[in-house]
C-alpha cells in the first residue's frame, strides 16, 4: 500500500539503500584482502587438494586446531576423478601428520586416482603426511620442508596389552608397505630412518629434509610451484598422448 | 605449572561444548566453507575449502567476509 502511495520516497530510498552496500562492501573487500579488485580467472583444468595442519580421524578436535578432515576430501576426490573438466590434481601439504587411518585413505584414495597428480610438500609433511606426498604419481619438496618419519604410536599413553603393541606393528606395516611400494625408497632404508636413535632429540626417527628425501628416493625431486606446474602440465599432454593414439588404433 | 603425565593435554583440560557450537561448517556454491558465528545473525567465513583454486579468490566468501545463512 505504501509503495503505491509515494513511489518516488521509496524509489530514493532503494537507491541510497544500494549506495549503502555498495560502500561496505567496499570496505568489507578491503578487509578481507586488502585490495578492492580479484582478477577474474578462467576455469581452471588443475585443481588443488590442500593437507593442512592435523589430518583428523574419527574424534573432532577441538576448534582452535588446524585440521584436514577426512569426510570433506574423500568426497573431493571423487569429485575431481569424475569431472571431466579437472585433467590434474596438485596436493599441497604442510602437516604435522595425525590419524593414521584417515591418513591412509586419503593416500590410497589419491593413488587410485586415473588423472595425474603430483604433490609439493612445504613447510613439513610429517608422520601420516609422508604416504600421502608419495601416493602421486610425481613428488616434489621444497628445498627448506622437511618430513619426519617415525614408528606408529599412540600420543602418550601406555599399552597395556601385547595385542595392542601387535595391532600398531600391523598399523605401522601398512605404512611401511604404502610408503615402499609408491616410492623408489627401500623398506630397509625407510625402516632404518623409522627407528634411527640420535637424530630426533629424545626420540625415535629421522627428520629429513628437502634434498635428503629426493637421496632416499622417498620424494622425486626438489622443487616448488612452478616444477609441479610444469610435471603436472606434462604429465597431463603424455596422457592426452596416450588417449590420441589409443582412439586411432 | 608444569605437567607430567601421560595424559594428553584435552584430557587434562577439556574443550568446553560452546567453543565447538561457535563453528559451523557450510556448503555454498559447491564448496565447503567453515563460518563461525558472530552472534549477530551473520556468520564469518573462516576457510574454505575446495578444490577449484578460483573458489579461493572469490571475494565473496574469502576470509573476513561476514555472510547471512
Amino acid at each position: 500500500m505504501n509503495n503505491d502511495q509515494n513511489p518516488q520516497k521509496d524509489g530514493n530510498k532503494d537507491e541510497q539503500q544500494g549506495n549503502e552496500n555498495n560502500s561496505s562492501a567496499l570496505v568489507q573487500k578491503l578487509q578481507q584482502l586488502g585490495q578492492t579488485n580479484v582478477p577474474a580467472s578462467p576455469d581452471s583444468n588443475i585443481h588443488i587438494l590442500p593437507i593442512i595442519g592435523q589430518v583428523e580421524g574419527h574424534v573432532q578436535l577441538p576448534p582452535k586446531n588446524k585440521t584436514t578432515k577426512y569426510e570433506h576430501l574423500l568426497p573431493q576426490i571423487i569429485a575431481v576423478e569424475q569431472n571431466p573438466k579437472i585433467e590434474g590434481l596438485i596436493v599441497l601439504l604442510n602437516t604435522v601428520g595425525g590419524d593414521v587411518e584417515a591418513g591412509l585413505a586419503i593416500s590410497e584414495m589419491i593413488a587410485s586416482i586415473s588423472k595425474p597428480t603430483v604433490s609439493i610438500v612445504l613447510g613439513g609433511g610429517h608422520s601420516i603426511g609422508v604416504p600421502i606426498a608419495v601416493s602421486t604419481d610425481y613428488s616434489f619438496i621444497a628445498e627448506t620442508a622437511t618430513m619426519t618419519i617415525h614408528p606408529i604410536r599412540l600420543t602418550g599413553l601406555v599399552i597395556g596389552v601385547p595385542q595392542t603393541f601387535e595391532y600398531l606393528d600391523k598399523m605401522q606395516d601398512r605404512v611401511i608397505n604404502f610408503v615402499t611400494r609408491h616410492s623408489d625408497i627401500a623398506e630397509e632404508k625407510f625402516k632404518e630412518l623409522m627407528f634411527e636413535k640420535g637424530n630426533l632429540t629424545r626420540d625415535i626417527g629421522t627428520n629429513v629434509i628437502g634434498t635428503d628425501a629426493v637421496e632416499y628416493g622417498l620424494i622425486n625431486e626438489v622443487g616448488g610451484v612452478k616444477e609441479a606446474m610444469q610435471k603436472l602440465n606434462q604429465l597431463i599432454d603424455e596422457r592426452k598422448d596416450q588417449d590420441g593414439s589409443q582412439v586411432i588404433q | 605449572m608444569i605437567l607430567y603425565t601421560p595424559l594428553n593435554e584435552h584430557d587434562i583440560f577439556p574443550t568446553e561444548d560452546d567453543e565447538y557450537n561457535n563453528y559451523k561448517w557450510v556448503t555454498i556454491n559447491n564448496r565447503v566453507m567453515k563460518v563461525q558465528d558472530m552472534k549477530d545473525g551473520t556468520y564469518e567465513v573462516l576457510q574454505t575449502i575446495s578444490t577449484d583454486p578460483n573458489d579461493y579468490l572469490d571475494e565473496q566468501y574469502s576470509p573476513g567476509a561476514k555472510i547471512r545463512l
